[in-house]
């Protein structure tokens, strides 16, 4: 049994400001000690997400935009908001790939 | 009517391992079973396990909410999804073997396959009142170290399995086999003498103890849990090399205690989630989860009873 530990690699994906994602429903979350693991029953697979990581996900719990997100995220972090939107692409990317989360339509 | 984990359950023959409960609600029932229901017509191999030479020793079956138990040696169990556990002992194995198998392995899977969270973990409260819990794998000293701190005056929860109840304020724990399960070594190095102890399989060397609980040998009542102890894999570490005890943090907390959990079919969806719920409901502020690394000498057992001592008088919140 494997922890999959997303957020650690940068891909070339963009969103727009308005998009959402929706959370599949074969995904159960669990925080614990500022860190996220993530569980699909569907691939059976173990994800696990650091504290930002961990953030971004309860702003798409929430249904946040990626602007919206991104917005939150700017008061909470001492980042420049190039490097948020790359990471966050980044995780978005892992998300979406993992298929845990699929863009809304 | 016997009395594990907390839980009331019949059963059509002697128990003699578990302590005899008066008339109540039971939970689950055990009969001997008629061989044309262990029939694997229909049923599908889901599950299996291997010992360390390669050798099957168990299987799961599984026919919609129905599960057949293997353990080709010894014994089959069926399951169904009414409660009832049914028993075919093997000709060649032994009523004592069946026991083992039904209170070790069948019974607390089938109460993992209701809802219930049971880890393969031992656990013992100190005397001060606080109750730890040692996880892992089979073979890194769980039976060991909670045997030593029965004998230096702990009271003994379980040497193998508990049933965490992660409640609102407090996570509890209680055990189910009720004894000591030890390989000659330690059991000569904790308690200097085998009065008592006795063989219960001829597949392995380890003896057991049977602990009463009118005698005050383990509790009847969910104990508070105050920390759970992983133990590291003993392979790399130096006999010299002294006692660490770290804090182990979110994930890599969970997914120890994932992996430890008991389930009658690990491919179960509703086991999983449920193994999942429970198991974050558990970790929290008032449960500490640390890494437990020291040198499997019996010799410094010792000194990992008072690392452990000290640990949770340092964590008051616990």
């Amino acid at each position: 049994m494997t922890l999959n530990l997303l957020f650690d690699k940068i891909l070339n994906m963009n969103y727009q400001a308005h998009d959402r994602f929706s959370i599949s429903s074969e995904v159960l979350s669990q925080e614990v000690n500022g860190e996220t693991v993530l569980l699909d029953l569907e691939g059976e697979c173990y994800f696990g997400l650091n504290e930002v990581g961990t953030r971004v996900w309860q702003l798409l719990q929430c249904e946040s935009s990626v602007g919206e997100a991104l917005d939150t995220l700017s008061g909470e972090y001492d980042v420049s908001r190039a490097q948020l939107e790359s990471d966050v692409g980044a995780l978005l990317g892992k998300l979406t790939e993992a298929g845990l989360v699929t863009l809304a339509s | 009517m016997y009395r594990i984990f907390d839980t009331t359950f019949d059963c059509e023959f002697p128990l003699p391992e578990l302590p005899e409960s008066p008339g109540e609600d039971v939970s689950f029932s055990v009969k001997l079973g008629d061989p044309d229901l262990f029939d694997a017509a229909g049923f599908e191999k889901t599950f299996e396990w291997f010992n360390y030479s390669g050798e099957c020793v168990c299987w799961c079956e599984r026919r919609a909410d129905e599960y057949l138990y293997v353990f080709p040696r010894h014994a089959r169990f069926h399951v169904s999804n009414d409660g009832v556990i049914s028993c075919l002992l093997h000709a060649d194995s032994s009523v004592q073997m069946l026991r083992y198998l039904l209170l070790n392995q069948i019974i607390p899977r089938y109460l993992a396959s209701t809802g219930l969270l049971v880890l393969h973990a031992s656990a013992v409260t100190l005397e001060n009142g606080r109750s730890v819990a040692f996880m892992g794998n089979s073979g890194l000293g769980k039976s060991t170290l909670a045997s030593s701190f029965h004998r230096d005056g702990a009271l003994l929860i379980s040497d193998d399995c508990i049933l965490l109840d992660p409640g609102e304020n407090q996570v509890t724990a209680i055990g189910g086999f009720p004894g000591i399960r030890l390989f000659p070594d330690s059991l000569n190095a904790v308690f200097h003498e085998t009065a008592g102890f006795t063989h219960y399989t001829p597949y392995s060397d380890k003896q057991q103890l049977i602990l009463k609980n009118e005698a005050g040998e383990v509790p009847s009542e969910p104990r508070a849990l105050n920390a759970i102890f992983l133990l590291d894999d003993p392979g790399e570490i130096e006999q010299g090399e002294a006692v660490c005890i770290e804090p182990v943090t979110g994930s890599a907390a969970m997914m120890a205690m994932i992996y430890c959990a008991f389930s009658l079919d690990p491919s179960d969806r509703q086991t999983i989630a449920h193994n999942f719920r429970n198991i974050g409901q558990a970790i929290s502020e008032r449960l500490g989860i640390f890494s437990l690394r020291y040198p499997r000498v019996h010799d410094r057992l010792p000194e990992v009873r008072a690392a452990v001592q000290a640990l949770l008088m340092t964590q008051i919140h616990f």
